[in-house]
């Protein structure tokens, strides 16, 4: 009789441990769900700062580029005193192409700045604003930093009348 | 005399049989209960132990990234104060260079109809793309046709004369990059 008085206690302890022992581990998983709010939370916030980061580093590469692409620049469409002259002949090139032969042409140079002169270009042409048009047309399309600053169109006539002011950009 | 028999224990003895089969169901419960408990422990310590790696990296990499962030900010800020001024130069000439006065003229063109005469006109390489003209119609019907066309354009108008057969007007318009 004592032998299963012995048993049914031990078993009963058996079965109390075991049911403490799920309950714990049924509340632990319970708390351990609520602490995954919160590392959620923390992750969020890091992803938004590995965003930031990687904003931050775009931009970085893109200042690392900077000084190639403005010698680049540079090179390619600021004029050098070689491509003035080069810029002037097709400039009377394309005078000559569209029947403004013989224009009178000024030339203003301004004073250097960030390692550039601006030259300032005047002059007036008449004729047909098909020729007209022809002329800024191709003057527009010659990659290098020289562009129209202010055209003034006058009727006169038959013909048209058109001031032009160009800006040429020199440097070496 | 007879005697009396009391069997006091018949009903009560413990049937080794049936004690045996409820013990073992006791046990059998607590078992399953006890593994449940271990193999939920174990799960748990396990997810603990990925999270707290994974934290662990986490942090160094946050740390590694912020140090990086600011050497970059920093950086970046330096090569402002060093390129700002070329750099401003170089966007002013490539944003006048990409400014088209044929752009505007052929937008002009398809604007005016054979009816209205264009007198003068000034482009000027501006980003807002302003245009002053002066032009003549032949008849009211269409010199309001073509305020109605510019006014989209920021259009303002000047001064208008009327003589017997032609109007003349002075309007000002912006035709940006956008707009054409």
């Amino acid at each position: 009789m004592k032998k299963y008085k012995l048993a049914i206690i031990a078993l009963l302890a058996l079965f109390a441990l075991s049911a403490a022992g799920c309950l714990f581990s049924t509340m632990y998983s319970h708390f351990h769900e609520l602490a995954l709010q919160s590392r959620l939370a923390r992750q969020a916030a890091f992803r938004q700062q590995e965003s930031e980061f990687q904003k931050v580093s775009a931009e970085y590469a893109e200042w690392l580029k900077l000084p190639e692409a403005l010698r680049a620049f540079r090179k390619d469409r600021i004029i050098s005193m070689d491509d003035f002259k080069l810029f002037r002949d097709s400039l009377n090139a394309c005078l000559d192409r569209n029947g403004f032969r013989g224009a009178s042409i000024s030339f203003q140079f301004g004073a250097i700045q960030n390692r550039v002169q601006r030259v300032t270009i005047g002059f007036t042409l008449n004729g047909g604003y098909r020729e007209l048009k022809k002329f800024i047309f191709d003057m527009e399309k010659v990659p290098k930093m020289h562009f129209f600053n202010r055209i003034v169109f006058g009727n006169s006539g038959e013909t048209v009348t058109a001031g032009f002011t160009m800006e040429a950009f020199l440097g070496e | 005399m007879k005697k009396i028999d009391y069997n006091l224990a018949s009903g009560r003895t413990i049937s080794p049989r049936s004690f045996a089969l409820r013990a073992g169901l006791l046990l059998l419960v607590s078992l399953l209960l006890g593994g449940l408990t271990v193999a939920n422990l174990i799960r748990l310590h396990k997810i603990t132990r990925i999270e707290k790696s994974e934290s662990g990296l986490l942090a160094s990499r946050l740390d590694e990234m912020n140090r990086q962030g600011a050497q970059r900010r920093q950086e970046i800020a330096s090569r402002q104060n060093i390129w700002k001024s070329e750099l401003a130069t170089a966007n002013l000439l490539i944003e006048r260079k990409s400014f088209s006065f044929i752009a505007r003229l052929d937008f002009l063109e398809k604007m005016f109809s054979p009816g209205i005469r264009i007198r003068q006109l000034a482009l000027v390489n501006e980003a807002a793309g302003p245009v002053a003209m002066t032009i003549s119609a032949q008849s009211l019907k269409e010199l309001f046709a073509l305020y109605k066309k510019l006014a989209p354009y920021d259009l303002a108008i000047s001064s208008e004369t009327q003589s017997q057969d032609e109007y003349q007007v002075n309007l000002l318009c912006k035709i940006s990059n956008e707009k054409i």
